[in-house]
């Protein structure tokens, strides 16, 4: 077990800067995992956590000790990568005690841990199996195996379920979940998948283009996210966000009106205080907040509907050509052309600046 | 009408067989295969049955087979080829391993400069080089003169005069050649491996010795085994560079003489033996596919 802290952490690779100072604390058993579109440096953060990178400036300190320049062997940490990398000609137990025949372990007590680890994984009957006589789900399980066997105090995943199928993904992530439990481990993971990431993180770590944008509990990032970056990425359809303008303050709230909506005043409660009249904002409002009830209202024209089953996902755009999405219960009784009357709680609508930072 | 018959053709049975249409398309590349490759196969399997100088044979049957271990000169180049290849292919194929481990790692600079300067030597014309390397290893070559300077030897050696040398400046000559051709092949290989397989072992603590030993060299097996099965048949067969090297002759005294050199001059260079040469392939045919087999046998997949 070992506390994990970045501090200013970069990464250039000659004139391009990938990871642009990172800072963050990860504490001991925490389960921490990046987020953030393709590119936006969070495997190669966590390249560099490993070692497989240089760290070209800033100190990273695993467990209390500077790594900057430590061996990834040296390190106290196991990877388990996207692509599994098992060794193809060994047998699975093979590959899980690999690595531990040249730690200087004595073959009863590798013997211990391998099948200790095939017992947590349920590995049993398939330890003198080659890797391609495995499943999908079933190689990243011993990939996993082989990453329990050397006992480290950080565990680093790297989008380990991408290249499963949807099912498999799903059963997978229950028992990450259920391994962190039981081992009570540290865990940083990356993903791009941010069902992947609320569901397992205590800690999500939003990135884009090589910056921190926002650290939290899934559920914070989820309610109070810090710009409209961070609202679009976490939760499922994006978080609708329409433009508009200051009319000015009633109270505690922001008087606004969107463009796309002429006729509308919505009044947003604000804990600080209210822009000036006149300035451009972007309100957000989340697919899943609006209901049939609500205080305040938006006609919508629908053209498109997804049917989940127990959900409806509605389709429509606003005068100004926004496309807007209602998460809805009853949407079986919808046809296209019909105008829906989407209800709404201000209290639940974000206000964000123009720039992208949220007006709290 | 002439639906059904073709869709009848089509569903199998005899009357495909009869279809002149379907003859008619591989009948040029039948016709050359049989002309150039069938047809010699056992052309010269019969004429092995026979002895006899020019066109005057007579029926031996296994007479050749005995007469092979009564003559000196195919003993020489049996033994000849043998340390050609038992020496030259386990050195090749050990130098084209490191080689192309040394240009796939990432720290090396010009890497694609290296590889072309590594691989063009096999694409280089044979007369040329083979030039080349008489005049290097000459008594007064450069090879002699830089060896001397260094301090190496003491006085020039007959690189082409002295037997054991000769047989070495052979070696050298075809390792010079062929490495880069068996590298590109371990190249190919390992650019196709997983690099998360090493990222992997690096973070478990495999040290980089049995990273090659354990996961390179296992993972190269099929590469590694087609290499020195192509090696080994290439080296059996060696001619282009002793001919070239040593004006046909296999000299000094034999001593460079192979298996192809000496069918080469029971046909062309003395009075011809054409049932004595047929016989003599045989044997390069009856030692590759014995090679081949053991080889095959040693590499195979254990379970």
């Amino acid at each position: 077990m070992a506390d994990v802290i970045l501090k200013d952490i970069r990464k250039t690779f000659g004139v391009l800067d990938v990871i642009k100072g990172v800072d963050l604390d990860i504490k001991s058993g925490e389960f921490v995992v990046f987020v953030g579109p393709s590119g936006c440096g969070k495997s190669t953060l966590l390249r560099m956590i490993a070692g497989l990178e240089d760290i070209s400036s800033g100190v990273l300190e695993i467990g209390e000790q500077v790594m900057n320049d430590v061996d990834p062997s040296k390190r106290g940490i196991a990877m388990v990568f996207q692509s599994y990398a098992l060794y193809p000609h060994m047998t699975v137990r093979e590959n899980m005690g690999f690595a531990l025949r040249f730690a200087g372990q004595d073959k009863a007590e590798i013997a211990r841990r391998v099948d200790a680890a095939a017992k947590i994984l349920e590995l049993g009957p398939l330890m003198d199996r080659k890797p391609k006589a495995l499943s999908g789900g079933q190689r990243q399980r011993v990939a996993i195996g082989r990453a329990i066997v050397r006992e480290p105090d950080v565990f680093l995943f790297d989008e380990p379920l991408s290249n499963l199928d949807a099912e498999l993904r799903v059963h997978m992530r229950v028992e990450i979940a259920r391994l962190h439990k039981e081992l009570n481990a540290t865990i940083i993971y990356v993903t791009h998948d941010q069902v992947e990431a609320m569901t397992l993180a205590d800690k999500i770590v939003v990135l884009r283009a090589g910056i921190v944008e926002q650290v939290g509990a899934p559920l914070d990032l989820y309610d109070d996210p810090a710009n409209l970056f961070v609202a679009g990425f976490i939760g499922s359809p994006r978080m609708n966000v329409f433009a508009g303008r200051v009319l000015g303050a009633s109270g505690a709230a922001a008087l606004v009106s969107l463009d796309g909506f002429a006729d509308k005043e919505i009044a947003v409660p604000l804990q600080g205080q209210v822009p000036p009249a006149g300035t451009p904002i972007r309100l957000g409002i989340r697919p899943e907040h609006f209901t049939d009830a609500g205080e305040d209202s938006l006609s919508i024209t629908i053209d498109m509907f997804e049917h989940l089953g127990g959900e409806t996902f509605a389709y429509g755009r606003s005068t100004s050509g926004e496309t807007i999405v209602v998460t809805t219960r009853n949407g079986r009784s919808l046809s296209t052309g019909h105008v829906l009357k989407a209800g709404f709680d201000p209290t639940r609508a974000l206000l964000f600046a123009e720039n992208g930072k949220r007006i709290r | 009408m002439a639906h059904a018959k073709t869709s009848g053709a089509r569903s199998g049975g005899l009357k495909r067989y009869y279809d002149v249409n379907g003859w008619l398309f591989i009948a040029p590349a039948i016709g050359l295969i049989g002309l150039f490759l069938i047809y010699p196969i056992f052309r010269s399997l019969y004429l092995s049955f026979f002895s006899g100088k020019g066109m005057m044979m007579k029926f031996a049957g296994f007479g050749n087979v005995a007469r092979l271990s009564n003559d000196p000169v195919f003993l020489k180049a049996l033994t000849n080829t043998t340390i050609f290849f038992v020496v030259q292919v386990p050195i090749m194929i050990v130098l084209a391993l490191m080689l192309a481990s040394l240009l796939n790692t990432d720290r090396l600079k010009f890497a694609g400069v290296f590889r072309t300067a590594i691989f063009l030597p096999c694409v280089a014309s044979l007369v040329a080089y083979s030039i080349l390397f008489k005049s290097m290893f000459s008594i007064d070559g450069v090879i002699n003169q830089a060896l001397l300077a260094v301090g190496l030897i003491g006085s020039p050696i007959g690189w082409l005069t002295e037997p054991f040398w000769a047989k070495v400046l052979v070696i050298l000559a075809i390792t010079w050649r062929w490495t880069g051709y068996n590298m590109i092949f371990y190249l190919a290989a390992l650019q196709n491996i997983d690099r998360s397989i090493y990222e992997a072992a690096r973070i478990d603590g495999v040290p980089a010795w049995a990273r090659f030993v354990h996961l390179t060299i296992p993972m190269l097996k099929p590469v590694i085994l087609f290499t020195t099965i192509i090696s080994t048949i290439g080296t059996i067969q060696l001619f282009d560079e002793v001919y070239n090297l040593t004006e046909g002759k296999g000299g000094p005294a034999d001593a460079t003489i192979t298996l192809s050199l000496y069918i080469y001059n029971l046909t062309f260079r003395y009075m011809p033996s054409f049932g004595y040469a047929a016989t003599i392939s045989y044997v390069i045919v009856v030692m590759v596919a014995v090679l081949s087999f053991l080889q095959f046998y040693v590499a195979r997949e254990r379970s």
